[in-house]
């Protein structure tokens, strides 16, 4: 089963080395990146909601971004019924405690600090996606 | 002596991007934007005095700092936090402007020349 891969972060730089990483997945993963994540919950709430029963979705979202930050954006997309149980992984520069135990009270599965070695941030990145693949309830 | 601090490792491109010109023109375009930005925000905090604005931006250029070793600008950003802690806005912070604009023009230049 394809994997939709949704990364939302303001940061070009970012985006760019996680499209390389999972270039590498041997597996299908459909990629797709939103740098606002207004567009980004434009986009998610205007999917046909079937569509999170019948394929898998994984979500990566920094937090530090403009006009609605990534809290905010998690907030929204956790109050939507359809995408509750769609696995969402925040990744930050922050190795802040606090944006950690926000991120998680507010419904994120997981909170990743963003490796500062290109290697270790890619291997990162696969690794979640793996994980995730294989623990997906919907 | 001092150090020598790099402006950027295009090593570390190169061994990314595996001869791909298009991804290689896609990140270098996304570092000089990164850096852009970075100056932008960061000349506003300094302008307007607002640690927040400053703190923003020092967090959004972290990863590409560090992936991309943009050790020179890291150095001087890490100067500058430390003097803002210290001593606000008042002692130093002209030097610090000059030479934190210094360093974001000499990574430009460079990734510039580099294409």
């Amino acid at each position: 089963m394809c994997i939709n891969l949704v990364v939302v972060d303001d940061s070009d730089v970012d985006i760019l080395i996680i499209e390389d990483a999972i270039s590498d997945i041997s597996y299908p993963i459909n990629f797709k990146s939103f740098s606002h994540p207004e567009k980004f919950l434009n986009y998610i709430e205007g999917i046909n909601p079937e569509i999170f029963q019948m394929e898998k979705f994984i979500i990566i979202s920094d937090i530090n971004m403009p006009k609605i930050n990534g809290f905010e954006m998690l907030e929204r997309i956790r109050a939507n019924a359809h995408l509750a149980l769609v696995p969402i992984i925040m990744f930050s520069s922050s190795s802040s405690h606090s944006d950690a135990f926000k991120s998680l009270s507010l419904g994120a599965n997981a909170y990743l600090t963003k490796p500062l070695q290109i290697d270790a941030y890619q291997q990162l990145i696969c690794a979640t996606i793996e994980f995730w693949r294989h623990h997906h309830h919907s | 002596m001092e150090k020598k601090y790099k402006n950027i490792d295009f090593k570390k491109i190169e061994e990314m991007v595996e001869d791909d010109m298009v991804f290689r023109n896609q990140l270098l375009d996304a570092i000089q934007v990164a850096v852009e930005e970075l100056r932008t925000a960061y000349i506003r905090g300094i302008e307007e005095e607002s640690l927040p604005t400053i703190k923003q931006a020092r967090h959004k250029i972290k990863p590409t700092l560090g992936l991309f070793d943009l050790e020179k600008l890291a150095v001087i950003i890490g100067n500058g936090k430390r003097l803002m802690l210290e001593k606000g806005f008042a002692d130093g912070i002209e030097t610090h402007k000059k030479e934190f604009l210094e360093a974001t023009n000499d990574v430009l230049e460079e990734v510039k020349a580099y294409r």
